[in-house]
């Protein structure tokens, strides 16, 4: 999954360069001012406030902006707790788990399911989980849910 | 109560199957039913690309299997790397500005 996560990044932030347009990320800039205005966070990663990104009008995001925004909000939220500011520690991603996966967690019977999540997640080794790294694990969990939710849908229709 | 997290994740299945249930497979988006999306989704993100060509390319890059259809597993893929993206410009913009 995470290569194909991969393959299709390089390929949208690449896309345009060659009419000269500018990169999609950088117009991104009305998802981007969404997040900057959590004023705790911006402080916690040194950024001043306000933030100083090109604001394009601050038209409303829509429901899949805003989620990709928590996204980003949340993971970094918990990464900012230690000195590595744009990476999850153990510690870090034990207490985003807990907090904001607990549903999830409680639905687990292996009492060994962070420590196990963590190993996958680090694809690197280095005991840091970074974002990207993070995303996988999102859209595992986001996947297994869909399958449920399909699966639920198909048994609802036939009765 | 759902995290913030969970809310997340349970939008991005919302606004795949918001579109996916308009047309033939209710679990899958065509090619007009990813063009809604993303024009009504990811508006900003289309309107910069000066690629007319632009949704035509995201299908075949997300559509793995070539069944014409992009199945959430395809979809999420794209939500994932536009994420990832966003991100990476986010912590480039944090950077220059210490």
């Amino acid at each position: 999954m995470s290569n194909r996560v991969q393959r299709v990044h390089v390929s949208l932030t690449h896309s345009g360069a060659a009419a000269g347009a500018v990169p999609f990320y950088k117009t991104s800039a009305a998802l981007l001012s969404h997040f900057c205005s959590d004023p705790a966070l911006l402080h916690r990663i040194g950024l001043p406030q306000p933030c100083k990104l090109k604001q394009l009008p601050a038209a409303m995001p829509s429901d899949l902006e805003t989620a990709m925004q928590l996204l980003i909000t949340v993971f970094h939220r918990y990464a900012a707790k230690d000195d590595h500011n744009n990476t999850l520690s153990r510690r870090e991603l034990r207490l985003l788990m807990e907090n904001e996966l607990s549903n999830f967690l409680k639905s687990q019977k292996d009492p060994h399911t962070i420590d196990k999540i963590m190993k996958d997640l680090d694809a690197n080794g280095d005991g840091q989980v970074d974002f990207e790294e993070f995303v996988s694990l999102v859209v595992g969990l986001s996947v297994a849910c869909e399958q449920c939710y399909q699966t639920h849908l198909k048994k609802t229709a036939r009765q | 109560m759902p995290s913030q997290l969970e809310g997340a994740m349970g939008a991005l299945i919302t606004v795949f199957y918001n579109y996916s249930g308009n047309e033939g497979d209710k679990h899958k988006l065509n090619k007009g039913e990813l063009k809604e999306l993303l024009h009504s989704e990811l508006t900003d993100f289309l309107t910069s690309q000066k690629d007319p060509m632009v949704v035509e390319k995201i299908m075949n890059d997300l559509d793995s299997n070539k069944d014409n259809e992009v199945d959430f597993n395809e979809f999420v893929v794209l939500v994932a790397a536009l994420t990832v993206a966003c991100n990476d410009f986010f912590q480039e913009q944090s950077k220059n500005k210490k």
